[in-house]
């Protein structure tokens, strides 16, 4: 037996009492609350916002967004990204972290309730956005958006949700468009500012877009919304220290799984505070404590679209996105070293700072060292053109040619390129045996906002993608179907294809 | 396919963790090279010593009071997620769980639904924290998820009762560590500890619990942090126990992610990008805390306080300065005038003096619990419903209580003091000061008044000859060898 009176009672406590502290509930003396005032830039903030909450406009956005007012390029843009996530997820999916994620999956024994994409089994909505996501974000070559992957989990948690639902192409995008202008407004409370800097914004900030998304597919009714980003506030976890582990793809996983969980919860009427972004001692206030944030982006949700107009980028290559830059400066210069590779006496690499924490020179022993070292990428663009993910193999790593070149390669920050971010500049010079230099700076590379990627780059990626799992044909049925996703009339025809054998 | 020597190969790049990066380049300025947090004096990984703690412990080395602080955990837990699971919270958690329809390998208390050991934590440790009924440890209720994750994963694994004894041990004492090093993580950092902190007990409790050997377990404990959540704001909504349950299930699934070769970064607590600097950013943190790990038990040295009643901790001194007058007054309550109630700064953040609207508020309405207390007695589980909130007598006399704040009353750890003053109509007045409430360490609870919380708790949800065995079994949780029937017990028929 249920007691409803009893969610109603904490539905209405927390309405009188929300962001409030001693000082309105007692009838105690001032002092004994005014410790308490919000002495916090968040609390501050969500005064001056006092019309709306955070939450009320996230739950207006996701009740009232409606595709047919959406301009065609965001539609555009959401189909690439879904061809982008699903091609690295089936690649990922392949992944050794991905392996232990489903046999954990398979542990739970749950209800085969929706595809996890790249494996046979099928499991319930939560495991599978959980696969899912460490499958997308297992080779960090998913797309980057706003601050990092920040938008990383969405895809792979509305995914499953779409399917149980049994919604359509249409409906499946304009969950992703919600979910992911969510996110792009939850960074832009602090874009570039220290607030996310310890944090991995794919988890801490991509529950909240997942939510939000799923959400929308559950026809969550609006004034349940702000309980579901409360929830999904909570629930957001993820920070730096684990990269470059297998937790940083958990990060995505978990935060699918939680917002998928956020919004069946608050659909079935579990309680959160509605000022749980911007309160005090609220998400925002929590995650960097004291720091200033501003909650004016909430305020053009639907009336601008991030997506097309924010920070974005499709990773070309399958290794750190600050060493792009370099590679793609080597690819220039492969053109005029042409056959005179065993002429080069000298490689040096100028490098943003940002690429000077990350990056290292030494030839790598392990694959994963293998995406951080312009000591094995800038020798292999050289030799062998544009790393694909045939380049991040212990056999690739075997090859002789390229130890030999990497010898020769140094590097260096040059304080001229910057502090580096999502764009990260950088610079190469050659030195041959007979003295001549060659020199060849890159500052945007390609997939980036300044140096879109291209459709056939988008095409040439999702199948060098899928065909680590199936083969060639299977592959370009699913991207065939994919890059006609807004026109398809059902989803039903994309489940099986996701699935192996 | 498994491919395992990628595994060993993420591994490999791992252990030589933040040293590779930087000893890879000949770049300035390593954001890595910084937060090699063994920097600290040549100091060992917080999560190594962990480890070592962790996989050494032996329950026959401890101390038997730290053995019986574990056993009457045991039975407080037990008591409040059966109470809890009548709460509604739980029972949408559980209908929740009942979507997954996941294996039926483990029992959620309270309720008939088998499910996966991860599950069942999260439902078990949604009822351990509904009713807010469950003990503190330190400066919140951190270990609330560890005894709620523990019971699946013993039931699911055929873990024995004395093993859980010291998984508990073993969780509590990290948690412990954890609060010690970033006291203000909670109150100023605007982390629910019961959500952050509990995760990572749980964790390392049930990293116990598998017997995972020590270099297994700082994945486990990395793994752990990066899923650590919970902020403040949800305090007085169902996401409250809902970190508490997210922990629960967090700890299962780094124990059993960390055990089949899921990697962390072992420099996870310590460094610039550590857990202790990120969480509580610009809070003050000390590390000194770890090294007393196996030397110094905190669950007896700091001790826990069990809560005598369901309700806000803050008003446990005022409800027994009422029962103490209550004496005093005997028969005429009609004749008094006036309640005044004075507590500490911090206790006036946490209460009120409203009258409640929701059994919810009327936890943390010092009128109510005060008003109710001099008619009624001691406010328990019943105390707590609307029925309750209808007492026409109760209400009267709430209207006449009033309270304040008394800079003498100190807000040390853990106390909450209470002064009451109750004048009559006559003018006769009478006083008293409560410094510690019953449950605290400086007033421990009986065993008699143990059991009978117990038995309040669990007369919510069974009969008392079930009651009766699941305490029989608790308290001689250390010495059994085998659970047998317990968990038909604690399930729903």
């Amino acid at each position: 037996m249920t007691k409803q009176s009893g969610a109603l009672d904490r539905r209405r406590f927390l309405r009188r009492s929300f962001g409030a502290s001693a000082a309105m509930l007692l009838g105690l003396p001032r002092e004994a609350s005014a410790q308490q005032a919000p002495a916090s830039a968040a609390g501050r903030a969500m005064q001056q916002a006092d019309a709306k909450r955070v939450s009320a406009l996230i739950a207006d956005f996701v009740t009232g967004f409606d595709i047919k007012a959406v301009p065609q390029p965001v539609i555009d843009r959401a189909r690439t990204v879904f061809i982008d996530t699903i091609g690295v997820m089936l690649a990922g999916s392949h992944e050794d972290v991905s392996h232990l994620a489903v046999a954990m999956v398979k542990g739970e024994a749950s209800a085969p309730q929706a595809t996890v994409v790249g494996q046979s089994l099928r499991a319930s909505q939560q495991l599978a956005a959980l696969a899912n996501g460490v499958a997308s974000h297992a080779m960090d070559y998913d797309f980057t958006f706003m601050r990092g992957q920040a938008a990383a989990a969405v895809i792979p948690a509305i995914l499953p949700v779409a399917e149980a639902a049994g919604a359509t192409p249409a409906e499946m995008i304009a969950a992703y468009i919600i979910g992911a202008e969510v996110v792009a407004r939850v960074v832009r409370a602090d874009q570039d500012g220290p607030l996310f800097d310890a944090w991995h914004t794919t988890g801490i900030v991509g529950g909240i877009g997942a939510a939000a998304a799923c959400a929308r597919l559950l026809k969550v009714p609006a004034a349940a919304i702000p309980d579901v980003v409360g929830i999904a506030a909570s629930l957001a976890s993820g920070f730096n220290a684990n990269f470059g582990t297998m937790s940083k793809p958990l990060h995505c996983g978990n935060a699918a799984r939680n917002g998928v969980m956020a919004a069946l919860l608050g659909k079935s009427g579990f309680t959160s505070n509605p000022a749980a972004i911007e309160g005090r001692h609220g998400y925002l206030n929590s995650i960097g404590r004291d720091l200033p944030v501003s909650i004016e982006a909430f305020k053009d949700l639907g009336r601008r679209y991030d997506l097309v107009e924010g920070r974005h980028r499709f990773k070309p290559y399958p290794c750190g996105g600050l060493t792009h830059t370099t590679i793609e400066a080597a690819l220039e210069l492969r053109g005029k070293v042409g056959t005179r590779i065993s002429e080069i006496k000298s490689i040096h690499c100028f490098v943003a700072r940002s690429a000077g924490q990350r990056a290292g020179t030494q030839y790598p022993s392990t694959v994963e060292a293998a995406k951080f070292s312009v000591g094995y990428l800038v020798p292999y663009a050289l030799i062998h053109g544009a790393p694909k993910i045939a380049a991040f193999t212990e056999k690739a790593l075997q090859d002789e040619r390229l130890k030999a070149l990497a010898v020769t390669v140094t590097a260096s920050v040059d304080p001229e390129l910057g502090p580096g971010g999502d764009d990260s500049p950088a610079r190469i010079r050659i030195t041959l045996a007979d003295g001549q230099v060659l020199e060849q700076r890159k500052d945007y590379a390609s997939g980036s906002y300044r140096n879109p990627i291209t459709p056939a780059q988008i095409q040439e990626k999702f199948l060098d993608c899928a065909t680590q799992i199936m083969s060639a044909d299977a592959a370009r049925r699913i991207y065939a179907f994919l890059d006609t996703l807004p026109a398809q009339p059902s989803l039903d025809p994309l489940w099986p294809m996701l699935r192996k054998g | 396919m498994r491919d395992d020597t990628f595994s060993l190969d993420r591994r490999h790049f791992l252990s030589a963790g933040a040293l590779t990066l930087g000893a890879l380049t000949i770049l300035p300025d390593l954001a890595w090279a910084q937060q090699s947090g063994a920097g600290e004096a040549g100091a060992k990984q917080i999560s190594r010593l962990l480890a070592e703690f962790i996989a050494g412990f032996e329950l026959k080395n401890a101390p038997p009071e730290v053995i019986d602080r574990a056993r009457v955990a045991f039975i407080d837990t037990m008591g409040v997620m059966l109470a809890g699971s009548r709460e509604e919270v739980a029972h949408l958690a559980v209908e929740m769980v009942k979507l997954e329809g996941a294996t039926q390998a483990a029992s959620i208390v309270g309720h008939s639904l088998r499910t996966s050991p991860q599950l069942a934590a999260l439902a078990n440790g949604v009822a351990a924290h509904a009713m807010d009924y469950d003990f503190t440890f330190l400066s919140g209720q951190s270990v609330s998820p560890v005894i709620p994750a523990l019971l699946p994963l013993a039931e699911s694994t055929g873990a024995s009762p004395a093993d859980c004894v010291a998984a508990f041990i073993v969780g509590a004492e990290v948690a412990a560590r954890i609060l010690r090093a970033s006291p203000r993580l909670s109150n100023d950092g605007g982390w629910h500890s019961t959500g952050t902190v509990g995760s990572i007990a749980a964790a390392a409790a049930c990293a116990k619990l598998m017997k995972l050997p020590a270099e297994k377990i700082p994945d486990v404990l990395g793994i752990s942090v990066s899923l650590a959540s919970g902020v403040a704001v949800n305090y007085g909504t169902m996401t409250k126990p809902l970190h508490s349950g997210n922990a629960a299930r967090n700890g299962i699934l780094a124990a059993q992610l960390g055990s089949r070769g899921f990697t962390a970064h072992a420099a996870v607590f310590e460094g610039t990008a550590g857990f202790f600097k990120t969480f509580t950013r610009g809070l003050s943190v000390s590390l000194d805390p770890f090294k007393d790990l196996g030397s110094r038990y905190d669950l007896v040295a700091l001790g826990y306080s069990l809560k005598a009643y369901p309700c806000g901790g803050r008003g446990h001194t005022a409800i027994e300065a009422a029962l103490a007058l209550r004496e005093k007054v005997g028969l005429r309550l009609a004749d008094i005038a006036n309640v005044h109630c004075l507590v500490s700064k911090s206790s006036a953040d946490r209460i009120n003096t409203l009258w409640p609207e929701s059994v919810e508020a009327a936890k943390f309405s010092a009128a109510y619990v005060i008003a109710y207390s001099l008619v009624n007695g001691a406010p328990r589980i019943p105390a707590f419903t609307e029925e309750a909130l209808k007492d026409e007598r109760v209400r009267a006399l709430a209207r006449l209580v009033t309270a304040g704040v008394d800079p003498e009353l100190s807000d040390a750890f853990g106390e909450s003091p209470a002064k009451l003053k109750i004048t009559l109509k006559g003018g006769e007045s009478f006083e008293h000061r409560r410094d510690y409430a019953t449950g605290s360490q400086k007033v421990p609870m009986t065993q008699a008044q143990i059991e009978a919380k117990f038995n309040d708790c669990a007369a919510q949800t069974m009969n008392t000859e079930v009651a009766r065995k699941i305490l029989a079994t608790l308290n001689t949780i250390a010495e059994r060898r085998s659970f047998d029937d317990f968990w038909t017990l604690i399930r729903r028929a």
